[in-house]
């Protein structure tokens, strides 16, 4: 009687610990966030003076110091928003029509293929910059949003976890049977095949997303235009002279680039979480 | 493969179909520009010419002579230099000293030095007195020290990043999946640990150069606030520290995506197993080392190669965080910055920069199956999937 309490005391106290670490780390990774939303809102010379963990009234202010120098914010929005969606849209039509040709059917040279594709998977993708780089100059596709979306088609990690999909939910009865309605293969795919894998789609349109909208060295190496700029770029311009100590301003221009995605990951981050979750998972 | 009969064959060949666009642009786009970039790296390609020549393995290695010879007269030495640099493109000079004037030659390729002979032998000089003036010089990826010490960098700052993270994320899991504690509010923890994990590098690299700014940035503002020190510290004027940010910037990152890795690998492993280890009188510890860690070796080793690959690419962060050139001290010159200041800067000189790029691929590589190899266990070891572009 005494032991079960005493060990129920324990028990309670490791979960007060337990409980106290977590707190720590949530605040850990919330902090230089909050900080830098806070900041956006504080004037420079606020800033200067000390911490404050609450917003102030000068955003207005801010934003038109971080506007008056260049900062084209709705353009790089919106070149953002145009080549993040594009390729994900891109990734996840292509990889599901992929995944689909190698579940379904059989054909020559299907293996050899496959293992080439999960072989690049590990190959990190800075490998052919210089190559890729040479290539779209030549191709006259330097500045261009081109070399931006289109290689969105060929994603081979979402390929391979679509195929995982797929393995678990298809059923070729489905497909028989629409081949004798007279389905063509390709009406059969759109109408057919990806309503039932959407939820598998809807995990990698995510990840592809914040990809896209969070890559930083490509466009940094082929776009010089102003008017292409994305988010990212801008935001680089931000530790030039252009802004000096103008901290309310850079704190603005940070936040203006992470606020969309922090929005984006209040509505996703189950299916963020549970896609990662998936990554690690033995086969 | 066995030939299958009716419709079923006959629909086969529509898998061709299905997988054109992307084995198309998977060819063009990512395939071709890597072996394209592997080609560059036996190239002299460089700066804004457009046409450029094999030059073996010279960016890898190379050795180049340095040649002095003595006891020229001034309008000999003069002419040779002269013609030195017109006939061949070699850079020579020439200096006075007791005997007449020396000869100076510069970075003769060993493929050049018949030629140079066969120049020098109208002087008279013959191919001993060259051999004798010979100095050779070591050159390419091997021998260069700006590439090995980038790549130490790497392997600085992963390591300083990886070992708390992979203790901390372990020890999050093991708390979450605790059978006895039963703690709550995971669905709200995960996201918020994870978090970090979804904003731009570039922004963020922004952002802590700014949170650690000298002298009035909120870190230093904190610092002194708190009265935990008198004066405010220069972080981006100090290797270490500097190193150090960008360590945790990266264990900020990334502790949440390894923590839901390993609660994933966690609850893979049969409750049962918990279950009669409790029912023995296990305690925690005796479960943590005899069942936990053993059966999450797999994902363990997931996690670190693929963390270990992401460590080797690192550039966005170190690239922005100070002068873009990894100062102070070059300490925060990871690879990929060096590949990026070869390429993209002032003499744009690609053929080096591919030959560091896939000297940097290879040692990942090489680095990869050493590791597989430590940690693969004689039992039965199943296929790592990969993170891919999640990294």
């Amino acid at each position: 009687m005494n032991t079960t309490k005493s060990r129920a005391i324990k028990t309670n106290v490791q979960r007060l610990i337990a409980y106290l670490f977590f707190f720590f780390m949530a605040t850990l990774s919330i902090v230089p966030i909050w900080i830098m939303l806070v900041n956006a809102s504080r004037s420079t010379e606020q800033i200067q003076q000390g911490i404050s963990f609450l917003p102030s009234v000068y955003l207005l202010e801010n934003w038109k110091i971080l506007t008056g120098r260049g900062f084209q914010i709705s353009q790089g929005f919106l070149n953002s928003a145009i080549i993040a969606l594009s390729s994900t849209l891109l990734t996840v039509y292509f990889s599901a029509m992929t995944a689909y040709g190698f579940h379904v059917y059989d054909f020559r040279g299907k293996k050899p293929l496959f293992a080439l594709i999960l072989g690049m998977i590990m190959i990190p993708p800075q490998l052919g910059l210089i190559g890729f780089y040479r290539l779209m100059g030549q191709l006259h596709l330097l500045d261009s949003f081109i070399p931006l979306i289109l290689p969105a088609i060929a994603a081979p990690s979402t390929v391979f976890f679509i195929r995982q999909y797929l393995r678990a939910t298809f059923q070729k009865e489905l497909v028989e049977s629409a081949r004798i309605d007279g389905s063509s293969e390709f009406g059969t795919f759109n109408r057919i095949i990806i309503p039932i894998i959407s939820p598998s789609l809807a995990t990698m349109g995510i990840f592809a997303f914040v990809g896209s909208w969070n890559n930083f060295i490509t466009p940094y190496i082929l776009i010089s235009d102003k008017k292409k700029y994305t988010l990212t770029m801008l935001v680089q311009l931000l530790r030039t002279d252009i802004y000096k100590t103008e901290f309310g301003g850079i704190y603005l221009g940070i936040a203006v680039c992470i606020v969309p995605i922090l929005i984006f990951f209040a509505f996703m981050s189950r299916y963020i979480i549970a896609g990662v979750a998936l990554g690690g998972l033995k086969e | 493969m066995r030939r299958k009969k009716g419709i079923a064959a006959r629909y086969d060949r529509y898998g061709y179909f299905f997988i054109a666009p992307f084995a198309l642009i998977f060819l063009m786009l990512q395939l071709f520009p890597i072996l394209y970039t592997l080609f560059l790296g036996f190239t002299d390609y460089k700066g804004l010419s457009t046409n450029f020549s094999m030059v073996g393995l010279e960016n890898f290695y190379s050795v180049v002579n340095d040649v002095s010879i003595p006891g020229f007269a001034e309008d000999d030495a003069w002419a040779v230099v002269d013609q030195l640099y017109d006939e061949l493109r070699i850079d020579a000079d020439a200096e006075e000293g007791d005997e007449g004037f020396t000869l100076l030659i510069f970075n003769v390729k060993k493929r050049n030095l018949a030629a140079v002979e066969t120049l020098l032998a109208d002087y008279d000089i013959d191919a001993e007195t060259i051999k004798a003036g010979l100095n050779p010089i070591k050159g390419g990826l091997l021998y260069d020290t700006f590439f090995w010490k980038a790549f130490r960098n790497n392997w600085i700052i992963w390591s300083m990043n990886f070992v708390p993270q992979i203790v901390i994320a372990l020890l999050i899991a093991v708390l979450f999946t605790d059978l006895r504690l039963k703690l709550k509010a995971g669905s709200l923890l995960k996201p918020l640990f994870y978090l970090p994990n979804v904003l731009n590098t570039a922004s963020v690299a922004v952002l802590f150069a700014t949170l650690f700014y000298w002298p009035v940035g909120p870190i230093n503002q904190f610092l002194s606030q708190s009265h935990l020190l008198s004066e405010s510290i220069n972080f981006y004027r100090s290797a270490g520290w500097t190193r150090g940010i960008v360590a945790f910037i990266q264990f900020w990152m990334w502790y949440g995506s390894t923590m839901i890795i390993f609660i994933a690998g966690i609850s893979g492993i049969s409750p049962s197993l918990y279950e009669a280890a409790y029912v023995d009188g296990a305690n925690f510890k005796q479960m943590f080392f005899r069942i936990t860690l053993p059966l999450l070796k797999p994902v363990a080793l997931y996690i670190m190669v693929t963390s270990m690959i992401g460590g080797m690419q690192m550039f966005d962060i170190p690239y922005l965080l100070t002068n873009r050139r990894g100062d102070p001290d070059g300490s925060i010159m990871t690879t990929p910055v060096y590949i990026y200041i070869q390429a993209f800067t002032n003499a744009n000189n690609y053929s080096y920069a591919s030959a560091v790029s896939f000297g940097l691929f290879l040692l990942t590589l090489l680095l990869s199956i050493f590791v597989f190899a430590l940690l693969r266990d004689t039992s039965e070891i199943k296929t790592v999937k990969p993170r891919g572009k999640m990294l």
